[in-house]
């Protein structure tokens, strides 16, 4: 299998309001891209979309209005877990050689359906998300003695952490307080335990290492991948909700390809569109034994999600795993700026889609 | 072959039964995701045990909904209780299900207080 670097990203401001189309969205970053980059357009092989938007033939169409004439373009959608799939995907095209070069963009607007899964008639009138969490949630508690104040406490982070990051749609702080006495929603989650949909977009650019040699400086390599489909349904996972198994044996392949362990992850970007799904993911990629995820969160989890989450970014579905890659690859380059975390070498991406029925895990490193 | 969605709109709960199998095939499908064979929709007891609850603040009719996880007949669904003093493993029952003005697809529970141990 050939090597695969992330060459260059770029990600979109992420807004409540937006005039631009989805098209207009997903090219922004890839001009961005293709701007600062010596890659000729001529040479990029494939152009991937990862959006919910239901707009046909929409790849093909971004790659028009961007001058690429690319052997391969489609898109691809997987609710939540959109972005993360469609990285593996370009991954492997070059990875099988099939591919040089693969440019990865993600986007989606505040108005995608993509926030539910209507098919999932499992779920009955509780269709929205916020439910299945709260649902794990209450679990967590019952199991585990997790506590309202240490999931609050995720959003407290996460919605500092965004601060500094100039596109992120959240760039106040919360306090413990305000989590807490923010509207109830679903017992124990409340308003600012939610993530927030939105406007945003994201891109990658993939390259084989030969590419990569030549035309990058700093390339960050794909050292390890992992992909789970566990059912689509909510009634599949909910005989377990102590773990997110899709996310965990993901993990496990992951770490195998890519010969580390839980403990050589110096920085991670999680799902937390639910506060307590980041405290899940903390179990299931073995940071800390299983039950203790509660606990972790009060040690300073500043290397975690250090761009804000989905909790300070916001959610724009189809483009929230590129836009988590991108922050990794920003860190373990040193291009992170004030919220730089230091001597970071290895990096971890987790995603997930519907009710944890689905996730994707990327390891990252510089060597 | 009907629909789920035929039965619901008249308040009945169905779902499938793989003909070769016999297994229970839900959410319903016209076959079966083990054998791959036929189904058919059939009734089911409408006897659940509750697995796990929140309580909801959202709906606007009532301050508080209950709403939770319950097997019923050993499949899983989400429904709503129309009670707030509820545990873990009460035994319930399906009291109504349907279509509501919305569109969305509603199963309501009630405790099932003949065969519950209130001692738990
Ligand atoms: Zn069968």
């Amino acid at each position: 299998m050939r090597k695969v670097a992330v060459a260059s990203y770029a990600t979109s401001n992420f807004v409540r309001n937006i005039n631009s189309s989805i098209f207009e969205l997903a090219c922004q970053p890839c001009i961005e891209i293709l701007k600062d980059s010596s890659l000729g357009r001529e040479e990029i092989d494939a152009v991937l979309f990862s959006s919910c938007s239901t707009e046909q033939y929409s790849s093909a169409i971004i790659s028009e209005m961007l001058g690429i004439k690319p052997k391969v373009a489609y898109r691809m959608d997987n609710l939540c877990n959109s972005g993360t799939n469609t990285i593996v995907s370009g991954m492997s095209y070059i990875a099988a050689g099939l591919c040089d070069s693969v440019l990865v963009v993600g986007a989606e607007k505040a108005d995608s359906k993509a926030n539910r899964l209507e098919w999932d008639i499992t779920r009955g009138s509780f269709i929205s998300p916020v439910y299945w969490a709260a649902l794990f949630a209450k679990a967590h508690m019952q199991k585990y003695g997790t506590t309202e104040e240490q999931m609050a406490m995720v959003s407290v982070k996460n919605r500092n952490n965004a601060i500094k990051n100039p596109s992120a749609l959240f760039r106040k702080p919360v306090t413990l307080e305000d989590v807490l006495s923010s509207r109830k929603i679903a017992d124990p989650i409340k308003l600012l335990d939610c993530c927030s949909t939105c406007n945003g977009s994201s891109a990658l650019l993939l390259l084989s290492e030969n590419k990569a040699k030549k035309l990058c400086e700093n390339p960050v390599w794909i050292k390890g991948v992992g992909q789970r489909t566990n059912s689509a349904s909510f009634s599949k996972t909910a005989y377990d909700l102590s773990s997110i198994s899709a996310a965990k044996n993901a993990a496990r392949d992951a770490f195998k390809m890519a010969s580390l362990k839980p403990k050589e992850i110096d920085i991670a970007e999680v799902h937390d569109a639910f506060s307590i799904l980041e405290i899940l993911a903390y179990e299931d990629l073995e940071f800390v034994d299983k039950g203790e995820g509660g606990k972790f969160v009060e040690q300073d989890q500043l290397s975690i999600n250090p761009r804000g989450g989905i909790l300070g970014c916001g959610h724009p579905v189809g483009a929230t795993g590129v836009a988590q890659t991108a922050e990794i690859v920003k860190q373990l380059t040193g291009n992170a700026g004030q919220r730089q975390i230091k001597h970071c070498k290895n990096g971890l991406v987790h995603n997930l889609a519907a009710a944890g029925t689905s996730a994707t895990i990327i390891i990252l490193g510089v060597n | 072959m009907p629909d789920f969605l035929d039965f619901i709109k008249k308040g009945q709960f169905r779902i499938t039964i793989c003909l070769s199998c016999r297994k229970k095939i839900w959410p319903p499908s016209s076959f079966c995701s083990y054998c791959l064979s036929k189904t058919k929709f059939r009734k089911i007891k409408n006897a659940g045990i509750l697995r796990e609850y929140v309580y909801s603040y959202k709906n606007v009719d009532c301050q508080k909904t209950t709403f939770g996880i319950i097997d019923l007949s050993g499949i899983v669904l989400i429904g709503s209780i129309c009670d707030t003093t509820v545990y873990r493993g009460m035994k319930v029952k399906m009291t109504s299900c349907g279509i509501s003005p919305d569109g969305k697809v509603f199963y309501h529970f009630a405790p099932s207080f003949e065969n519950n141990n209130m001692n738990k």
